[in-house]
């Protein structure tokens, strides 16, 4: 955006200002929907860095700010962005902003974090945190008992195989591989099942609880919704708005009014400019003029 | 006749109006529906819009609806007419007092059309302030009060 005078009142200063801004208050808006539900077991999901690097342009503060907080393992969803809007430095420069670009002064809320909201907020963050931590050590010790089941059960039918194993070797046989079962048909006295010994002698393996990261998806396994699903060059829309646009460039460019913005929003108090009968000066004078005669009354009633 | 055209009750209304009709003139006719002259004017834009739908969009205000717009626009006769152009008050020389205004009823259609059309096409020149086609013989008479005299 540029902040001279020359170019803060034109339509494409005012386009790409409201661009920008609902960008950043659909972005707080997402923020604090999220916030609002902190609690949740959403708000704390394992650290992935296609998902969890993004960044939200903060126009007031000129800086990209990380959306997610990482926090070793895991990614803190919207504790980022919740945490610079709510912040001090953030709440100078959208005034600063907001003043250099005349931008509209009740869109300003919508796109700051009161400190209690952000202190609730963090406070959820925490609690959802430690539910999590909890959650993901029931999983480990659930973990940790179906692999000593399973160990248990595996060792339980080798023992049985060898048992049977000795009256039909045949039927061991397959342990030791194809190839040894035809070489050495028959039945054999000699023939022991595989050394299990050490299985027996070593304790089972203790488990630490380490996780090889295999939950994620791997890339090639992600599919990318957006190219598939958007459709291919302008559409319908886009080709009446710019058909619109090519009318309105026939038009003579210095017509009155041609700069008037349409689509602003104002408040109650709006009033149009107008050169009133007894009016000196300049249109939008009249407006004050109008503004001042009006207070006035109400302060002599 | 005024059941034909718009309306609008309320500030926000007007305020709509006068920020969207875009490359249009509006014109905002501002009285009562049951005044004799009213209705007389209602007619006269009820049967031109149509052939002015390309050049201009027709509402009726009531006065008592709006007092912020009356007390603003000086409203003390009506019906008044004033016209916008893409946000913008635009002016007309009637040869009467008030420029911002046509107070009183047209005495025909084709005058209305006439001055439609050469708001239309100053607008499109840039011109704020035009001079009235219309023959001054055909305009209302009335005068002007300052306020507070």
């Amino acid at each position: 955006l540029v902040p001279e005078d020359r170019n803060r009142d034109n339509v494409g200063h005012r386009r790409r200002l409201r661009e920008v801004l609902a960008q950043l208050q659909e972005a707080t808006a997402a923020a604090r929907a999220a916030a609002a539900a902190a609690d949740g077991a959403t708000a704390v999901q394992r650290y992935d860095p296609a998902e969890h690097d993004g960044r939200v342009w903060c126009p007031c503060c000129g800086l990209g700010v990380r959306r997610d907080e990482r926090r070793g393992g895991l990614a803190l969803l919207q504790a980022g962005l919740m945490q610079h809007l709510a912040g001090p430095e953030h709440r100078r420069e959208t005034a600063r902003f907001w003043r250099e670009n005349r931008a509209e002064a009740a869109l300003r809320e919508q796109c700051l974090v009161p400190a209690e909201e952000y202190e609730r907020f963090a406070q959820a963050l925490e609690r959802a945190l430690a539910e999590h931590q909890r959650r993901e050590e029931e999983r480990i010790l659930q973990m940790a008992a179906d692999i000593r089941e399973a160990e248990r059960r595996q060792r339980e039918t080798v023992q049985a195989a060898l048992q049977v194993g000795e009256l039909y070797p045949a039927l061991a046989a397959p342990w030791r591989g194809a190839g040894t079962a035809l070489q050495q048909p028959g039945p054999s006295g000699m023939q022991i099942g595989p050394d299990l010994a050490w299985m027996e002698s070593s304790k089972v393996l203790t488990f630490i609880g380490h996780q090889v990261g295999l939950a994620t998806k791997p890339p090639w396994l992600t599919e990318e919704e957006d190219e598939s699903k958007q459709q291919i060059g302008p559409s319908y829309e886009e080709f009446l708005k710019h058909k619109e646009k090519q009318k309105l460039k026939k038009l003579p460019a210095e017509r009155v009014g041609a700069n008037f913005d349409h689509t602003s929003l104002t408040s109650d108090s709006w009033l149009p400019s107008f050169g009133r009968v007894w009016n000196h000066g300049r249109r939008w004078q009249s407006r004050h003029q109008f503004r001042t005669e009006s207070g006035e009354k109400k302060r002599k009633r | 006749m005024s059941f034909l055209l718009p309306k609008l009750t309320c500030k926000r209304e007007v305020d709509q109006a006068i920020k969207s009709v875009a490359e249009k003139v509006l014109v905002l006719r501002f009285g009562r529906d049951n005044d004799a002259v009213c209705l007389q004017l209602d007619d006269i834009l009820a049967k031109t819009a149509h052939d002015l739908s390309k050049m201009a969009v027709i509402y009726l205000v009531d006065v008592n609806n709006v007092p912020v717009y009356t007390q603003y626009f000086d409203i003390s006769y009506i019906p008044s007419t004033v016209f916008f152009f893409n946000g913008q008050h635009m002016k007309v020389d009637y040869g009467s007092p008030d420029h911002t205004k046509f107070v009183g009823s047209f005495k025909t259609k084709q005058d209305f059309i006439d001055l439609i059309e050469v708001i239309y096409r100053g607008a499109m020149r840039g011109k704020l302030i035009v001079r009235s086609p219309i023959d001054p013989n055909n305009i209302p008479k009335y005068d002007l009060l300052y306020q507070g005299i």
